[in-house]
C-alpha cells in the first residue's frame, strides 16, 4: 500500500516537470529556431535573451521544484508504483501545449504519445 | 548534389526532422545517464547512509561524472531541438527513448535481467511509439494543412 502523501507528491512533482518542458519551448518561440550556428554567432546575446525570458525562468523553476517534490514522493513509495505514476508528465505536456501554445497534434502523433505513455508506465514500474 | 555536408546542415538546424533527432540524442544521453550513475555508485547503491557519506568521492568517479555530464549535454541539445518541433511530440519521444536506452544499458553495462514479459512488452511498445513519433512521421503537418486551407480559401 502506497501512502497518500507519496501519491500526491509524485503527481504534483511529475505534473510540474510536464509543464516545465513546454515552457522551454515557449521561451524559444521568442528567439526563433535555435541552432549551433546561431549560438556560435553571439553566445552572450543568446544566453542573455534566455536568462531574462520569463518562460525560461518559469521552466527552470517548474523543472527543479518539480524534480525535488517528485523525489520526496519517490522516497515515500515503491519505485514500481511511483515510476508508472510519473508518466503523468507526458499527459500534462500535450494538454499544456494545446491550451497555452495552441499546439495541434495529428492522429498519428496522438496515437504515438498514447503508446509512449503506456510503454513508459510499464517500463517505469518494471 | 547538395554542396553542404550533413554536418553543416545539422549545425545550422536545417536538417530534416532536426527537433526529433535532438530528442532522440537526448533520449540516448538521458537514458544511459542513470546506468552510468548506478555503475559509479557501486556498493553504495541501495544504502542511503553510505550514499550520503560517500557522495564527495563520487564526484571524482568517472562513471558518476559521465552520468552527470550526459544529462547536462543532453538537456542542452534537447532545448535546441524544442525550438524545431512540437513540445508534446518531442517530450514523449524523449521519454520513450530514454526508457529504452536505460533498459538496454541496464542489460549491456550492468548485466541486469531484461527478459521478463513486462520489460519486453514495454520495450516493444517503445519501438512502436518511436516509429510513430520519430523521423518516419510527417514533419510540420500543421503547416501543410494550413497551407492547403489557405489555397482553398483563395
Amino acid at each position: 500500500m502506497v501512502a497518500l502523501e507519496a501519491v500526491v507528491f509524485t503527481l504534483i512533482g511529475a505534473s510540474m516537470y510536464g509543464i516545465g518542458t513546454p515552457m522551454f519551448k515557449q521561451a524559444s518561440e521568442h528567439i526563433g529556431e535555435i541552432s549551433y550556428d546561431l549560438i556560435k554567432e553571439d553566445v552572450t546575446g543568446f544566453l542573455k535573451s534566455f536568462l531574462i525570458n520569463r518562460y525560461f525562468l518559469g521552466g527552470v523553476i517548474f523543472g527543479i521544484f518539480g524534480w525535488i517534490i517528485w523525489t520526496v514522493g519517490l522516497n515515500m513509495g515503491d519505485v514500481t508504483i511511483i515510476g508508472p505514476m510519473s508518466a503523468i508528465s507526458y499527459v500534462i505536456t500535450p494538454f499544456y501545449s494545446r491550451f497555452f501554445m495552441d499546439e495541434k497534434l495529428t492522429q498519428r502523433e496522438m496515437l504515438g504519445i498514447g503508446i509512449a505513455l503506456v510503454a513508459i508506465a510499464i517500463l517505469g514500474g518494471a | 548534389m547538395s554542396e553542404t555536408s550533413l554536418w553543416d546542415d545539422f549545425k545550422s538546424g536545417e536538417i530534416a526532422h532536426f527537433g526529433k533527432i535532438c530528442a532522440l540524442i537526448n533520449a540516448a544521453f538521458g537514458g544511459l545517464s542513470p546506468v552510468l550513475l548506478k555503475k559509479g555508485m557501486g556498493d553504495m547503491a541501495g544504502s542511503t547512509a553510505a550514499y550520503l557519506e560517500g557522495f564527495g568521492s563520487l564526484l571524482l568517479n568517472p562513471y558518476f561524472l559521465g552520468g552527470i555530464l550526459l544529462v547536462i549535454i543532453g538537456t542542452a541539445i534537447f532545448m535546441v531541438g524544442l525550438s524545431h518541433g512540437k513540445a508534446s511530440v518531442l517530450f514523449a519521444l524523449f521519454g520513450a527513448g530514454a526508457q529504452f536506452f536505460t533498459f538496454l544499458g541496464g542489460w549491456l553495462i550492468l548485466g541486469e535481467n531484461i527478459f521478463t514479459v513486462r520489460k519486453l512488452v514495454g520495450a516493444s511498445l517503445v519501438v512502436v511509439a518511436i516509429y510513430l513519433l520519430g523521423p518516419s512521421g510527417e514533419e510540420d503537418v500543421d503547416e501543410e494543412i494550413l497551407d492547403v486551407d489557405e489555397e482553398n480559401e483563395e
